[in-house]
């Protein structure tokens, strides 16, 4: 079995009268310290997956494995455990809290985790060794997603969810932000799953799942990754 | 304006039901709670005046030293422009009957043509007929008259009850309510306990007074006037110059009436004098004539004493005459016996030698022999020769000799009988003789007892009379003095006739000068005054927590004001939108809030205040004026909130406007300057200060919310103590005794005597101080009030009854030359130890010190400065109190019933149920306070929970996100329950700092003259205040952490709006 397993994932949202599939058979695998895109576009049900994936919600029918468990008939409080130990969010817009420092920010997450990374240690691993103690408004929008991207290293998580992580950042900023999560999981062989409507950096995944109309459309396996330096939009 | 945005608008509505329902909450309870208590104070006034008006209460009553008579009367009527004018008697009496032993009345005449203080009928009918009575509905004693008692009147004291009233029973017909009594105080009187119990109406022809003691005016010009504005006080005013000034000169009328009967009436008493005078100098002619004739009763008794001891003597000798007498007819008859003997003896030998016996000289000799010895007969040599002749010769042989013997016998028996004869007439007459003597002595001797019981009698007869005389002579001593002091009150009469006439006047009285009535309008401002703080205070919070919600409501529509604008809407449509949500919100809570507060608050707050006054209904009008400015208040609040709310958004650019709002910057706290405490500090801690003081505007908001909610409870919380703790206080810390036996001002030692036999009896009192306690004005400087003056007999067993202290300091005082007086009475006098006071207008009294009281006033002097003060009269008592060894009601119950059958006792009443009047006023009070507290809870809740679900909606993306990271329920609910009982903790310390001012304010602005409210708060009114608000918190914590529960974490992934 595989590290991350969808199988035949239902979602489906009432809508007044009519009732929308938001996930319409889903199915795909990924392997663990893979580094998976999930592209499609807006609207597909790429997010529904990745809510699901995180435990954010819940599917309708099917079952989601992830390290062997099916984490779909967990009961509530088995998935708050679940998204607290096994799993690192990292957001579009950051969702760091503004009235927290850097390491705060970080510490956020390591203080309700038992084995947790240093928080200091993690700022230091994402390149932000000399900013622990500044607020979010007094970084880059760069610098902020780093954090974001430390606080969830930092709890050491299973899985690294990734939502549209350089959806708010400029072109290089975002280059780098790839490069970093890039990095993460071939040094710390995380697996990381990245959620993007960017077709352009399917290349640099080992694993691309192609999202249409609520359904997988297309799952490609890249023997040869390139770096994403190499890659351009 | 478009009608889509107003569409958009209502949804919006729809969409945030629970910030539109706070919003109407708020301003729900804000304006209700406003114009509730607001109109409370001009309903009372107005159902006052429209009662007063009906009953047509007088303008004035007008009093005089020398009554009205008709001539006064109409002299006034066409003085002033009268629309109701009476002039009737009244008097102070005692009542009994009805269960009710000797209460003490004020009895009013009553005319049913009068249109003056009608009277307000709750049960039966008024007096038609002479006696019957309209009874007063409440009177303090347990028990008032029902309908069909028969009731009598007495006097109570010297007066003549038939000079007052022509007869003494009543029949009950009605019960009602006096204009004239706007409260339960029924006034003082000089009879009973001092105290007057109750009124009562009886028929004018029932009077027996031929002046009238009062008249009232009811003017033509304040018919249907406010009786508590201006415009009335300025006619009152003007009017009582008037009548002032008139007075004045009709006073000279009564003067010349009265001094004319005065006059005759002393010159009749001088002339009764004269003729007391003259009455005395013939007494004591008559002792003098009695005085001789008892000097000539002596003599006599002398003289007829010596009678009798003479007639004793006379006894004395005819007794023995008498014996002697008897004696000698006693020999008589031994002597006459002899005689009969020797006829006999004679007779016996003439006949047995008659005829043939011839006797031997030895037979004559043996006769002779046997001869009866005695003095009459001697056997002589004649008498011998005779007997032996005769015997010693037979008849036979008779020669003559025989014969001549015999004749010669026979003329010895001749002579013999006739010696008998003799005798025996001799002793017949002595035998009369001697009865006559013994009858004449037995009547010397009936005469001599006679005699002696005469004197007896005379003597008894001359006791008496001497005493007689001797009282005679008191009498005119008696007499002289009497005249003596008659001339002396004579003379002191026509003084006083001259002081008094002199000095006599009329008195005006306006209403203002019953304390009751003024009391009520100043009970209402009071009222008012609360209803200026608490309201205010309510709208404060209200305003600041709506301002909060319309700035975050503007926020949360950013991006829509700037699409709106994008789309080419003008600023004002824009604005409309929220001003459109705010009045949406505003006017219905404003309306719920003013149909709740205008029928709940004012009754409500009128039912307290009817416990102590005699307002029979309550008009409580919807007031549009109130209304409006609330509703108007209202939705500027909310309206203008919103504009403020909305001011930068307006003048920001589309764009700025439809990107998301920079976040605010996180800040290092001050906190964080101290790194020792830093530090130290958990992360989770840390998190929670930093958010705090991130928005300081939102703290800053709360902590007032919750502080003014905090202190609206405690201030509530802290009146309700302040005013039912002084009952305990006063009849705990400062009144120690047990009962207060109230004695008729008549009763002398003996019943005083009695009287504490009954009480110390079967061991019910252990302890006893006799007392006097009576009302009396009080003046320092322009300072004027009516208080309980308490003097004990013996000020040594004061401390034991009643315990003086100084509030602050617990001092002991102790009575001296001075006066002790209450502490809110020296207040308001505005006087302290050392300065002077003046009773009655009497002396200064200097004031010895300032005691801890709280209920009614009270001064306490002792019996030598009381005797010094001016008072009218000496040192009398009237109670007695008393200490009850464990009283327990049996006790009581014994004691009262003992009590009341003795008629020198007025009243009894104990500590245990003490105060009762004082507890009415107290519940009234207490029921205004929860009204306070819980319309003061309802609103914490709402401001807490508004506020908490604006901070909940500001931050729905954060706790989105930790709720992503991972954080149970549990965790979120407490990341943000951190902040808010940390909120709350500051509010509610804040609050209570205010609340204490509040408290105290409110308090200052409250207080009766007749009541010194504790000022202190106790420390569990803080827990209480304290526990509430965190009650509150809690609950809507409680309800926030479902809310929380269902915060969607995907709100995380989307941008910040």
């Amino acid at each position: 079995m595989s590290y991350v397993e969808f199988k035949d994932v239902y979602k489906r949202y009432r809508m007044g009268e009519v009732t929308i599939a938001a996930s319409d058979g889903i199915n795909f695998e990924i392997e663990k310290g893979e580094f998976a895109v999930i592209v499609g576009a807006s609207g597909a049900g790429k997010t529904t997956v990745l809510n699901m994936l995180g435990g954010m919600d819940t599917c309708d029918e099917g079952q989601i494995f992830v390290d062997g468990r099916d984490i779909a008939k967990f009961s509530k409080k088995e998935v708050t455990a679940y998204r607290r130990r096994d799993i690192g969010f990292v957001f579009q817009f950051y969702n760091l809290v503004q009235n927290l420092t850097a390491k705060e920010n970080v510490e956020l997450a390591t203080e309700i985790c038992t084995d947790a990374i240093d928080a200091e240690e993690v700022l230091k691993q994402v390149g932000l060794g000399e900013r622990i103690n500044n607020f979010p408004a007094q970084l880059s929008g760069g610098e902020q997603q780093r954090v974001s991207i430390a606080r969830a290293l930092a709890k050491s998580p299973k899985l690294l969810l990734c939502d549209e992580p350089t959806g708010a950042l400029d072109y290089n900023t975002g280059k780098t932000i790839l490069k970093l999560l890039q990095d993460t999981c071939r040094e710390k062989g995380m697996t990381v799953v990245v959620i993007t409507h960017n077709q352009a950096i399917t290349p640099m995944a080992d694993r691309v799942i192609k999202i249409k109309n609520s359904k997988v459309s297309k799952v490609t396996l890249n023997p040869e990754p390139v770096s994403v330096d190499t890659i351009e939009w | 304006m478009n009608k889509k945005l107003v569409l958009n608008t209502l949804r919006s509505v729809k969409n945030t039901k629970s910030r539109f329902i706070a919003i109407m909450a708020i301003i729900a309870i804000g304006s209700g709670f406003f114009a509730g208590v607001k109109s409370a104070s001009p309903s009372m006034k107005m159902s006052a005046a429209d009662y007063l008006e009906k009953q047509n209460l007088a303008d004035f009553h007008l009093v005089s030293e020398l009554g009205f008579d008709d001539e006064d009367v109409s002299a006034v009527s066409s003085a002033v422009d009268t629309d109701g004018l009476y002039a009737g008697y009244s008097a102070d009496l005692m009542m009994s009957g009805a269960g009710d032993n000797d209460s003490t009345v004020k009895v009013y005449s009553y005319d049913p043509k009068s249109m003056v203080n009608i009277p307000y009928i709750t049960e039966g009918r008024l007096p038609e007929a002479a006696g019957e009575v309209f009874a007063d509905e409440r009177f303090f004693s347990a028990s008032s008259p029902e309908i069909g008692d028969i009731i009598s009147l007495k006097t109570g004291d010297d007066r003549e009850i038939g000079d007052i009233l022509g007869r003494t029973e009543y029949t009950v017909v009605g019960k009602g309510i006096s204009p004239i009594y706007v409260a339960f105080e029924r006034g003082s009187a000089a009879i009973g306990n001092g105290t007057i119990n109750g009124w009562l109406l009886v028929p004018e022809e029932n009077f027996s007074y031929d002046i009238y003691t009062d008249v009232y005016i009811s003017l033509s010009q304040t018919d249907g006037m406010d009786p508590y504005s201006g415009e009335y006080a300025n006619i009152i005013s003007r009017d009582t110059d008037m009548l002032d000034d008139f007075a004045d000169v009709q006073i000279e009328h009564r003067k010349g009436v009265i001094s004319d009967e005065a006059y005759k009436e002393i010159n009749d008493a001088k002339a009764e004098l004269k003729d007391g005078e003259k009455e005395i100098v013939d007494n004591e002619k008559k002792i003098a004539d009695a005085e001789r004739d008892i000097a000539d009763g002596e003599a006599e008794i002398a003289e007829n004493e010596k009678k009798l001891a003479d007639a004793e003597k006379e006894i004395v000798n005819g007794q023995e005459e008498l014996a002697n007498g008897e004696n000698e007819y006693r020999d008589g008859e031994i002597a006459l016996d002899s005689l009969n003997a020797a006829v006999e003896w004679l007779n016996g030998i003439i006949s047995d030698y008659e005829t043939n016996a011839a006797a031997d000289e030895a037979e004559v000799s043996e006769r002779i022999a046997s001869y009866p010895k005695n003095d009459f007969l001697a056997v002589d040599e004649t008498l011998t020769q005779l007997l032996t002749g005769y015997m010693s010769i037979p008849a036979a042989y008779d020669d003559g000799t025989k014969a001549a013997c015999r004749q010669g016998l026979e003329q010895y028996g001749t002579g013999i009988a006739a010696q008998v004869q003799e005798l025996e007439a001799t002793l017949a007459e002595s035998r009369i003789q001697l009865d006559n003597a013994a009858a004449e002595l037995e009547n010397t001797r009936a005469e001599v007892a006679n005699g002696r019981e005469e004197i007896a009698k005379a003597r008894v007869d001359i006791a008496d009379g001497k005493k007689e005389i001797e009282d005679g002579k008191k009498d005119i001593a008696d007499g002289k003095k009497d005249i003596e002091k008659a001339r002396q009150e004579i003379a002191d009469a026509e003084q006083k006739l001259h002081d008094e006439i002199d000095s006599a006047k009329w008195y005006v009285f306006d209403r203002d000068f019953n304390p009751s009535y003024s009391n009520y309008a100043e009970d209402c401002d009071r009222v008012d005054a609360i209803a200026d703080v608490f309201p205010i205070f309510f709208i404060l919070v209200a305003a600041l927590v709506c301002c909060t919600t319309m700035t975050r409501m503007v926020e949360e529509q950013r991006t829509q004001t700037g699409t709106l604008k994008a789309l080419g809407y003008s600023r004002y449509s824009i604005i409309f939108q929220y001003i459109l949500y705010a009045l949406a919100a505003s006017i219905p809570g404003a309306f719920i809030g003013l149909l709740i507060g205008f029928n709940s608050l004012p009754p409500i707050i009128f039912k307290c205040y009817q416990t102590m006054y005699s307002q029979p209904y309550f008009i409580n009008p919807f007031r549009w004026n109130y209304a409006a400015g609330c509703t108007v208040v209202a939705c500027l609040c909310t309206g203008l909130s919103a504009l403020y709310a909305s001011r930068l958004e307006l003048v920001s650019c589309p764009a700025q406007l439809m990107r998301p709002k920079p976040p605010k910057n996180g800040k290092r706290i001050l906190l964080e300057r101290a790194a020792f405490i830093w530090k130290r500090l958990k992360f989770t801690t840390k998190v929670t200060f930093r958010n705090l003081f991130r928005y300081k505007a939102r703290l800053l908001m709360t902590v007032i919310g919750i502080a003014g909610c905090t202190a609206l409870l405690l201030a509530g919380y802290g009146l309700q103590y302040s005013i039912t703790s002084i009952v305990d206080k006063q009849y705990g810390d400062i009144f120690k005794y047990d009962a207060i036996v109230a004695v008729d001002n008549g009763a002398d030692d003996d019943d005083y005597v009695k009287i504490l036999d009954e009480c110390f009896s079967d061991g019910i009192a252990s302890d006893k101080m006799i007392a006097l306690q009576e009302t009396a004005d009080i003046k320092s400087g322009s300072e004027e009030l009516e208080t309980y003056l308490f003097v004990p007999d013996d000020p040594g067993e004061l401390e034991k009854f009643i315990d003086l202290h100084e509030r602050k300091s617990r001092e002991k005082i102790f009575l001296g030359d001075g006066v002790v007086l209450g502490e809110k009475l020296a207040r308001l006098l505005g006087v302290t130890a050392g300065d002077s006071v003046y009773f009655n207008d009497g002396f200064p009294v200097t004031v010895e010190a300032v005691c801890e009281n709280y209920t009614f006033n009270y001064a306490y002097m002792t019996a030598e400065t009381y005797e010094k003060a001016g008072f009218d009269n000496a040192f009398k008592s009237n109670m007695i109190l008393l200490n009850i060894d464990g009283s327990t009601s049996e006790k009581e119950d014994m004691l009262s019933s003992r009590l009341v059958k003795n008629d020198s006792v007025l009243a009894v009443s104990f500590s245990s149920s003490g105060g009762g009047k004082f507890r009415d006023l107290v519940s009234s009070l207490s029921l205004i306070i929860v009204v306070i507290i819980v319309s003061a809870g309802a609103l914490a809740f709402v401001v807490l929970f508004n506020l908490s679900n604006i901070n909940i909606n500001e931050r729905v993306h954060e706790l989105a996100t930790i709720k992503v990271l991972g954080f149970y329920d549990g965790e979120v609910a407490a990341y943000v329950y951190r902040e808010n009982i940390l909120l709350t903790l500051m509010g509610t310390v804040a609050g209570l700092g205010l609340g204490v001012a509040l408290e105290k304010f409110v308090i200052k602005t409250a207080e009766v003259d007749s009541v010194m409210f504790s000022a202190e708060i106790p420390w569990y009114c803080f827990l209480n205040a304290a526990f509430l608000t965190f009650v509150f918190a809690l609950a809507v914590n409680i309800t926030l952490y479902f809310r929380l529960k269902k915060i969607d974490m995907a709100t995380s992934l989307k941008a910040i709006e």
